[in-house]
């Protein structure tokens, strides 16, 4: 058990130090080599372990939910992008086949949920200490919550990209080819990862809405659509 | 470390060829792997290695690569179609993929012989044939990629009624497939070792002009009508503009 958690703890200091040339190795190995089981277990119980400290501080059964919503938010942009991602990296020359291209996104996301793992019982302090949807400062708890997620969000994700990106460059030999892959991986996901999680809101759990897994015309309109109202409103 | 560096063999042969090599001239890849003509190594070739599949066309398997390309166009472009048609249902999810086939090959077809001729005034010693593999195989890769999309197309023909959206979309999805499709045709002219191309960039954007007025003469791909095809001739700009005008209207 001692040996387990040992290589566990090594392979996740590989991730996090971005080991570009022993991370390479992953993506050409192939079976336990690969460390797939590894990526989605860290994946689901980091990520997991956030949304629920995301989800706490509107009830604990919204935790429950946002645990679960949270890598799945993951999942499914990388499963509808899947195909796509890995069309672009053959087709840039990247050297990538679909299995890799999922391989190495899913290093990312774990390098994501490391981080956001690693903060969570931070958060899950935040989500304890502020006041609750039930009590008054309610609404700027909220916004202060909403911010600071916002924040830590982009923060972790800024990072594990930097990390994929050092991957790239590693295993396809060229900067540029690298870059532009990153681009396009980046574009799409972002893309379909904004629709993904307006289907599977409520995520922050505004106060005075109902706790639902799902809203129940979740696959009412879309994130542009909202955005481009939100922006008409405004002006 | 991993990347495969495409053999570039030359697609469209250039009167350059048959003279020696100089220091402007590349040097010839050595001879490409035989690999059997299957399905999935035709998609694979023509992710990885589009212009060896090119030069492949031109040999004695040409014929059937050729189907496989035109099989695999027609599969891609018809399910992506279904998809465009899920969002209105009922006649669409027939007629949208059937009007998209239709419209990218009738594209295809007349504009053929004028990527013919401007392949010649670029310098190019080609043949109709070969011309019609390059712009096939390009046709393809479009087709391939508009299938990688459509899980993307589908999740918002689910989640929304705006046909505005869709429309905007759809066009982004077949602007960005045919960025690379015809990209595929620029590197064949590359590898005839031609520089330039210009004249070949007045092609693209012929192109591009008539698969959007296609679009337009076989409305509505996308959302519904009384009739199959459009009562009124319009220029692609204005049915756009009389769309949005109409989606303002209603908001």
């Amino acid at each position: 058990m001692k040996e387990i958690t040992g290589k566990i703890a090594d392979d996740w200091k590989r991730l996090t130090r971005g080991e570009s040339d022993r991370l390479s190795t992953w993506l050409q190995g192939s079976g336990a080599e690969t460390r797939l089981v590894l990526c989605l277990f860290t994946i689901l119980g980091g990520v997991g372990l956030y949304g629920a400290s995301v989800g706490l501080w509107r009830s604990p059964l919204m935790a429950v939910y946002v645990a679960v919503k949270l890598p799945c938010i993951i999942f499914l942009t990388l499963a509808v992008n899947g195909m796509i991602n890995g069309m672009l990296a053959q087709l840039l020359s990247a050297g990538l086949s679909f299995r890799q291209t999922i391989q190495a996104i899913l290093m990312s996301f774990t390098v994501f949920a490391l981080i956001v793992g690693s903060l969570s019982p931070i958060t899950f302090g935040m989500a304890l200490n502020l006041p609750g949807p039930d009590e008054a400062g309610a609404a700027a708890a909220h916004r202060q919550l909403l911010l600071f997620h916002t924040a830590l969000i982009a923060f972790a994700g800024i990072i594990a990209t930097g990390k994929l990106l050092g991957i790239l460059r590693h295993y396809t030999g060229s900067r540029a080819v690298a870059r532009r892959l990153l681009i396009a991986w980046l574009a799409g996901n972002l893309f379909v990862g904004a629709q993904v999680g307006y289907i599977m809101r409520p995520v922050f759990g505004s106060p005075g809405l109902a706790i639902q897994f799902l809203r129940p015309d979740a696959m009412k309109g879309n994130f542009y659509e909202t955005v481009w109202w939100a922006i008409r409103e405004t002006f | 470390m991993n990347n495969e560096e495409e053999p570039d063999a030359p697609v469209m042969d250039n009167e350059t060829e048959t003279e020696p090599a100089d220091e402007s001239t590349p040097q010839l890849p050595p001879p490409l792997p035989v690999r059997e003509v299957s399905l999935a190594n035709t998609i694979d070739a023509l992710l990885k290695r589009p212009l060896s599949l090119l030069q492949q066309i031109q040999d004695e398997d040409g014929a059937r690569l050729g189907r496989h390309l035109l099989l695999l166009s027609l599969a891609c472009l018809g399910i992506f179609g279904f998809i465009l048609g899920l969002s209105s249902g009922d006649r669409q999810l027939w007629s949208a993929p059937l009007k998209i086939i239709t419209g990218v090959a009738v594209s295809g077809l007349i504009t053929l012989p004028s990527l013919y001729i401007f392949s010649c005034l670029n310098g190019l010693d080609v043949s109709l044939r070969s011309v019609a593999a390059v712009l096939g195989a390009s046709l393809a890769l479009v087709s391939l990629l508009l299938i990688g999309l459509a899980p993307v197309l589908w999740i918002f023909t689910q989640s929304t009624d705006s046909l505005v959206f869709l429309g905007i979309l759809s066009l982004l999805f077949w602007g960005g497939s045919l960025a690379f499709g015809l990209s595929l045709i620029f590197k064949g002219v590359s590898a005839a070792a031609v520089k330039g191309g210009e004249y070949l960039k007045i092609w693209a954007i012929i192109f591009v002009v008539v698969t959007l007025q296609m679009s337009t003469a076989l409305r509505p791909i996308i959302g519904e009508a009384e009739t199959l095809l459009p009562q009124e001739k319009k220029f692609f700009v204005n049915h756009w503009l009389d769309e949005l005008s109409d989606a303002a209207e209603i908001d």
